[in-house]
């Protein structure tokens, strides 16, 4: 469920809306605020990592009986709000805390297969908070677009669809270099993945700059027959500046990849628990799909669907 | 000449500029103002494809010039191909809503990527969907194209078929296996991706007597501030929706100025002209296969200049004019020299390298084979470092197919040439069982290689032994071979070894 926590204030001269926009108790990042005057909506901004907001709309119109709000945020349902006018016929919100019906469309899974990503710590950094909130939220878009669009490729060479994936900022405050703690906090939260990461600006002034990247996917549902090859991807992008999307392209693969493995691993676990052989065989295609993408280069994860599909025949033929 | 049946495109393409056409219309380029999109459009057009408005989560509406920029750079590719179109398609009306069951395109999009790009293509009646994402950081776009194919029943257009000894009547087929792709992201800024030079073009059936026009501000309703003359160049300095903005100089405003003359105060600003009046000149050329001579005007007639461009020469282009034939000839320079080169002597850039693969799988489904070949070749030297393995691997196979579909008058030369690309996709992706049945295709139907042609099918069972296509393949050469009677060599290989090494695979296959 999506909620939002608004409140209204108004300042001389302007229109001041504050608020926090959460989904079960955890903030989301980089919800857009907009306001819609019959013209089509406006974006007046967004949410900061804590899903906090503060935006200038505009009074509401003459003969207007409240104003129109939305907030969205990809994978959710758009949600739509009335504000009346108070002082200065700036808008209000009756009601402080908001939820959304209907079912989140895809950034929240609603089968509990959702991919967490925990903030990346930026190092050598002298972006301000701003950017580097503005920097993650950007970071959850580009992996949900990554992550779906490989696993809406991979859906062609199988016998039934994949399930939903979600992608949701992980609140807990995890550190990069204690993967057991990622772990437990994963298990915690029921995730399929946990994705970590460090940059850091590095050159000296007056040298090339450049941005070492450090990344991680940890694979959270355990399987007997799976064994996870740690992989730790370190990139260096050129140039100054910390781009999230130009991150997501480095490791589009290892993310839609490592996060159909997750999916298959943790439906092989039910499929296997239910001796369900139909489903059984629905992730046999899913694993031959996937190998089918892997590239040269990727004899780890070759390694780790071969396992699981020695498995799952060998299930099969009992 | 642009081919007769590209024409309904512009010309639709023309009808719906002059008309208000406002968000959340699809653009159908069928005949009548009315016709919604739910039906088919282009419905006499063999094979097209819907180019449909990039996903915008952030919401900047720069997508909607994104995917206008590649409609017609890819309707300018395939612009000579017959029997072929594209449809660009974007909300209005709630057309696409109501085809979705009351879902927002774009969310339906984003959650479904090539699921609602399939029902997008299906309810148009295209065999492919162009799509795509774009995202923005700090003024730098990303920009994501996506495809998706939609072979239906028989359609051959993702096979490759070949007439096999012992096959009979039926010819024996190997699929192109990935139909739903994604290219390498460009990384760029808006200026880079709409400083374009365009060519000015009428397709209005009353024509253009006063030249194409230009408005005072993006939109059907701004008032006409002047005019450039058909068949001239502009420089385009940003688009804005379908409207691209240019330069006030060179307008001619003498037919109307009380919108404000160039460069008065307010109205110095840009002036703006509709898409579908232009069309992108390519920044450079290849020189294909041959060196190619200049010559002093753009027709077949000018006299020849003492200059050669060399074959493989990337070449900037200088201008662009449509000769009396209606052929696009390039102005370039060469060692100091200016001159015209013809379109069929070079292949042209685009913005947005997917093109080149989308106009590969065009011209191999209208048995372009040639002209395939150059666009698949193009597509992987701009991509060979950039694009996934996945897309290399299929553009590696389409290119070997039409190397293979063209044959010549050296089919084997083609064969063994065809078979370096499929090696090139099985490193590019090595657990693919699909690439290795085609190569096992190519083995028996162009080269005789049973043995190499049965370890490559063994290969594919390896990996999966319910591949529908190695197991088709199989049971074929299995009936082939009980078929032959004679002691004659099958495939270049002794009958009964030949047939013991079916046998083998098909009895391992029925323990599986």
């Amino acid at each position: 469920m999506l909620s939002a926590l608004l409140a209204c204030t108004a300042a001389v001269g302007e229109c001041v809306l504050s608020g926090e926009v959460m989904h079960n108790g955890n903030p989301v990042p980089g919800a857009e605020i907009l306001e819609d005057l019959n013209s089509g909506p406006v974006s007046l901004g967004q949410t900061n990592l804590e899903g906090q907001f503060r935006v200038n709309p505009s009074p509401v119109p003459p003969r207007w009986s409240k104003a129109i709000l939305l907030v969205r945020m990809a994978g959710f349902d758009q949600l739509t709000m009335g504000a009346p006018p108070g002082i200065d016929r700036c808008p209000k919100l009756t009601e402080t805390t908001l939820a959304l019906s209907g079912s989140p469309t895809a950034g929240a899974s609603t089968t509990g297969t959702n991919l967490f990503v925990a903030p990346y710590q930026l190092s050598g950094s002298s972006a301000s908070q701003e950017e580097i909130d503005r920097f993650n939220a950007t970071l959850i878009l580009a992996i949900y677009n990554k992550v779906t669009a490989f696993r809406s490729q991979l859906e062609q060479s199988t016998s039934g669809p994949l399930p939903e994936m979600g992608v949701m900022p992980l609140t807990a405050k995890v550190s990069f270099t204690d993967p057991e703690g990622v772990r437990a906090v994963g298990a915690q939260v029921n995730a399929l993945g946990v994705i970590t990461g460090l940059a850091e600006r590095a050159g000296a002034a007056g040298t090339p700059q450049s941005v070492r990247l450090s990344s991680e996917f940890r694979v959270i549902p355990r399987y007997p027959a799976y064994q996870e090859y740690h992989i730790q991807i370190s990139d260096d992008l050129p140039g100054p500046a910390i781009d999230p999307v130009a991150i997501s392209e480095r490791l589009q693969d290892l993310w839609g990849k490592r996060a159909t493995i997750a999916l298959l691993v943790r439906a092989l676990s039910v499929a296997s628990d239910a001796h369900d052989k139909a489903q059984q065989q629905v992730v046999r295609s899913w694993i031959i799909a996937l190998r089918g993408k892997l590239g040269p280069d990727e004899t780890h994860l070759a390694r780790e669907l071969d396992g699981l599909k020695a498995d799952v025949e060998s299930e099969l033929r009992k | 000449m642009i081919s007769r049946v590209a024409l309904p495109v512009l010309a639709l393409a023309a009808l719906c500029a002059a008309r208000v056409c406002s968000a959340g219309e699809v653009v159908c380029f069928s005949p009548g103002e009315g016709k919604t999109c739910s039906q088919s459009s282009l419905q006499h057009v063999q094979f097209k494809a819907v180019v449909t408005e990039f996903i915008d989560p952030q919401q900047t509406t720069i997508g909607h010039s994104i995917s206008r920029l590649m409609w017609r750079e890819v309707l300018e590719s395939i612009s000579d191909l017959k029997d072929s179109g594209v449809i660009l398609a974007y909300d209005a009306r709630d057309q696409l809503r109501t085809m979705l069951e009351g879902r927002d395109y774009q969310t339906v999009l984003q959650r479904d990527y090539h699921n609602a790009a399939i029902r997008v293509a299906n309810e148009l009646g295209a065999q492919m969907t162009v799509w795509g994402a774009v995202l923005e950081h700090d003024g730098t776009l990303h920009v994501e194209p996506y495809l998706t194919l939609l072979p239906k029943g028989n359609d051959r257009w993702t096979k490759l078929q070949l007439q096999v000894e012992g096959s009979g009547s039926s010819p024996l087929s190997a699929e192109i296996a990935n139909q739903r792709l994604s290219f390498a992201p460009l990384q760029t800024d808006r200026a880079h991706l709409f400083q374009h030079n365009w060519l000015t073009r009428c397709r209005l059936s009353a024509g253009c007597p006063e030249g194409i026009d230009v408005r005072n501000a993006p939109g059907n309703e701004a008032p006409v501030i002047g005019h450039v003359p058909v068949g001239s160049i502009v420089a385009g300095r940003d688009m804005h929706e379908q409207w691209v903005a240019i330069d006030r100089a060179g307008i001619d405003t003498a037919t109307d100025t009380s919108a404000g003359a160039p460069g008065t105060g307010a109205d110095s600003g840009p002036g703006y002209i509709n898409v579908y009046h232009l069309e992108v000149v390519a920044p450079a050329v290849h020189v294909l296969s041959k060196a190619v001579r200049l010559r002093a005007q753009p027709s077949s007639n000018a006299a020849v200049l003492d200059v050669s461009a060399p074959a493989g020469a990337t070449l900037e282009t200088r201008g662009v004019q449509r000769a009396a034939d209606d052929r696009l000839w390039y102005n370039v320079e060469v060692r100091g020299a200016r001159g015209w080169v013809p379109p069929e002597t070079v292949q042209r850039d685009y913005s947005f390298p997917v093109v080149h693969f989308i106009a590969g799988v065009y011209r191999y489904a209208g048995k372009d084979y040639g002209r395939a070949i150059q666009e698949f070749q193009r597509f992987i030297e701009r991509g060979e470092n950039t694009e996934d393995n996945v897309t290399l691997a299929t553009a590696y196979q389409y290119l070997a197919a039409s190397k293979v579909a063209s044959g010549g008058t050296d089919g084997i030369m083609a064969a063994r040439n065809a078979m370096n690309d499929l090696q090139q996709a099985s490193r590019q992706t090595p657990y693919d069982p699909s690439v290795y049945v085609m190569s096992s295709l190519i083995r028996l139907g162009t080269m005789s290689d049973a043995k190499g042609a049965l370890m490559d099918l063994r290969r594919s069972l390896d990996l999966d032994s319910q591949n529908p296509t190695a197991i088709t393949l199989l049971t074929s050469l299995s009936s082939i071979a009980e078929a032959h009677r004679t002691d004659a060599p099958l495939y270049g290989e002794d009958p009964r070894v030949f047939k013991a090494e079916v046998t083998s695979l098909r009895d391992r296959q029925n323990t599986q």
